[in-house]
């Protein structure tokens, strides 16, 4: 066998074992749960509720992280903005950075002035309410997207834009035309990773907003009740409840939905972005 | 006309100043330097991309320095075209006449002339990805003339074109050029490149231009040691000069048409330095050498001469070349015209 031939047959058999090791990693939890845990599981009014929850909560986030994430990806990627190391190294951070530790900080920063003064004045408080849900998964959201997004930028040659705009095209409609299409497959990959990260989100949502399941109708609001998410947790937080409350099999069974969830949302994104990639082809 | 008075550009570790430039409607003027130079930094400027430090820009009688690219009414070539990948043929012709709101009747019109006679109608709806080097050229020359520029700048966008092919866009971008009379100034390093091509050219060296002339006066009356090395003048020697005679290593004489005195630098092209198979004629400026070095390169043959300094000429005439590469010593005329001087301190 020549050296490349080993070579090749080496890193092949890596992958399979890899692949074969997440397959198995799935595949040995189905034997914890079974049908009947499943069907009682879906039988709950709290599950689907906590479905909505999570997709909403999801949805809203990387709604947030895409409005405030592009533009300010855009901007470190081509302005000189003072700081920029600085900036670079805070959200790299927050990546590598325990999530329990930012729903701490999150907590600290909105019980004490001037967050707090802010929520008086508004009448609201934000701790251990349902839009804590979407501030704490905002914040790992928004720093695993502007990594992906600032990629993106900073591969687009700028000699496009400064073609565009010699043609007469406005800054904006550089960035509408020609930036953003070009970065599209990035824009794409952040999108689905800030997504992703949304609706993973466990330990910054456990400390900053703790759990609704149990609390009483009284505590949430019309709009809460309106769009049905009242007395329900964000699915990752719900299988915690399920496990640390003994029920295994149904705790099992929630991980299995947040499995084919997020197994769909990357696929149907990847979709998405392959049949732009398709079109270009021509 | 273009006219840019005093201009200085500071980024740091590196500074343009002093620079002054008029183009002329409808010229091919040419930018050239070696890599580094600051040439694309000027041409940046001047399409409003950089905001210069001090000085003015002015386009055709306004004053431009302070507008942006998009207010400028400039075309731009920056190196390998920069179509837009994203975009069929027909959308990078359109793009900037769309962002100018132009109705989509006059539009269309404007895509099929220019598409027409630059001989791009068939490509109209394909992708920009797998043109030929020539078809991007034409495409982008489409785009950018397509919103009547008032100049057209090229940033070296040959510059990762092959050798081959580079000749025949060169050919082809100077027949465009004089096809729409549109003022062209042109960004390159290479100086075989664009020497045909060019009307007039200013050599830019360390963020200062060196010269401004037409090729030919650049070749053969350099201002300096540098746009003669530049322009690959071989013979630059240094010497002194007494009356109408120079003197160069202290044992080689040249008869001038210079009349002054001091030190001085002397170019002498390679190609009007004529080699003899005897002596004959006038002993002024003839000197009897060996041949120390021949060789051939893109059928222009170079032969190094000892005079008792090493002299290069360059020739087509291969039968001379036969005839005289075996003999032990050849003869040489330096033409008093083609010797230039330039005092020196």
């Amino acid at each position: 066998m020549s050296g490349s031939t080993r070579f090749v047959c080496l890193f092949y058999a890596i992958t399979i074992v890899f692949i074969l090791s997440v397959c198995w990693l799935f595949l040995s939890n189905i034997g914890y749960t079974d049908t009947r845990s499943v069907l009682e599981l879906f039988g709950r009014p709290w599950f689907w509720k906590s479905v909505k929850l999570s997709l909403l909560t999801s949805f809203v986030t990387t709604i947030i992280a895409i409005c405030v994430g592009i533009p300010a990806s855009y901007a470190l990627s081509r302005f000189n903005i003072p700081g920029k190391t600085i900036i670079d190294i805070v959200f790299a951070s927050v990546i590598v950075l325990p999530a329990s530790t930012i729903g701490l900080c999150l907590m600290v920063a909105f019980q004490y002035e001037p967050i707090l003064k802010i929520q008086q004045a508004l009448g609201f408080r934000v701790v251990h309410s349902i839009p804590s849900i979407i501030i704490a998964q905002l914040v790992l959201a928004l720093a695993f997207g502007i990594k992906a997004w600032r990629v993106a930028f900073d591969d687009v040659n700028p000699r496009y834009e400064h073609v565009a705009r010699s043609l007469g095209s406005s800054r904006m409609r550089t960035f509408w035309k020609v930036t953003l299409p070009l970065a599209k497959e990035g824009i794409l990959a952040g999108i689905i990773l800030a997504w992703t990260r949304a609706m993973a989100e466990f330990g910054a949502v456990l400390l900053f907003s703790s759990t609704f399941r149990n609390r009483h109708e009284t505590q949430f609001s019309h709009i809460t009740k309106f769009l049905g998410i009242d007395r329900a947790d964000i699915l990752p937080v719900g299988m915690w409840m399920e496990i640390e409350g003994g029920n295994i099999e149904q705790g099992i069974a929630i991980g299995f939905v947040l499995v084919i969830i997020t197994f769909m949302s990357v696929y149907t994104l990847n979709k998405i972005s392959g049949k732009g990639l398709q079109a270009r082809k021509i | 006309m273009i006219r840019v008075k005093n201009l200085s550009i500071n980024l740091g570790s590196f500074v343009m100043k002093h620079i002054n430039l008029e183009v002329n409607t409808g010229e091919y003027f040419v930018l050239i330097g070696p890599t580094g130079c600051g040439k694309t930094v000027l041409i940046e400027t001047l399409v409003g991309l950089r905001k210069p430090d001090s000085g003015e820009i002015w386009i055709n009688n306004q004053n431009v320095t302070s507008q942006f690219p998009e207010e400028r009414n400039v075309g731009y070539l920056p190196q390998d075209f920069a179509l837009f990948p994203n975009m069929t043929v027909e959308e990078n012709i359109a793009f900037g006449l769309k962002a100018r709101r132009k109705e989509e009747k006059h539009i269309q019109s404007v895509i099929n002339r220019l598409a027409e006679s630059l001989n791009i109608s068939h490509l109209l709806l394909r992708y920009t990805q797998g043109l030929s080097g020539g078809e991007k050229q034409r495409v982008a020359l489409a785009r950018a003339l397509a919103t009547e520029p008032e100049v057209v700048f090229l940033d070296e966008p040959l510059s990762s074109v092959d050798e081959y092919s580079r000749e025949i866009l060169c050919n082809e971008l100077k027949e465009i050029h004089s096809r729409f009379k549109k003022t062209f100034i042109h960004v390159s390093h290479n100086f075989e490149e664009i020497s045909e091509m060019a009307d007039r050219m200013a050599v830019i060296n360390k963020g200062a231009i060196e010269q401004i002339d037409t090729v030919e006066k650049i070749i053969y009356h350099p201002v300096n040691g540098f746009v003669a090395q530049f322009t690959r003048t071989k013979n630059i020697f240094k010497g002194t000069i007494s009356g109408n005679e120079i003197l160069i290593d202290e044992n080689i004489r040249l008869k001038t048409k210079y009349n002054t005195t001091g030190n001085v630098l002397i170019t002498m092209r390679q190609e009007v330095i004529k080699i003899l198979e005897e002596s004959k004629g006038g002993n002024d400026n003839i000197f009897k050498g060996k041949i120390v070095n021949l060789k051939n390169r893109n059928n222009i043959i170079s032969i190094t001469i000892d005079i008792g300094i090493p002299i290069t000429i360059c020739t087509m005439d291969y039968d001379l070349v036969e005839r005289i590469k075996s003999k032990s010593s050849v003869y040489i005329k330096i033409p008093i015209e083609s010797i230039h001087v330039m005092k020196i301190s």
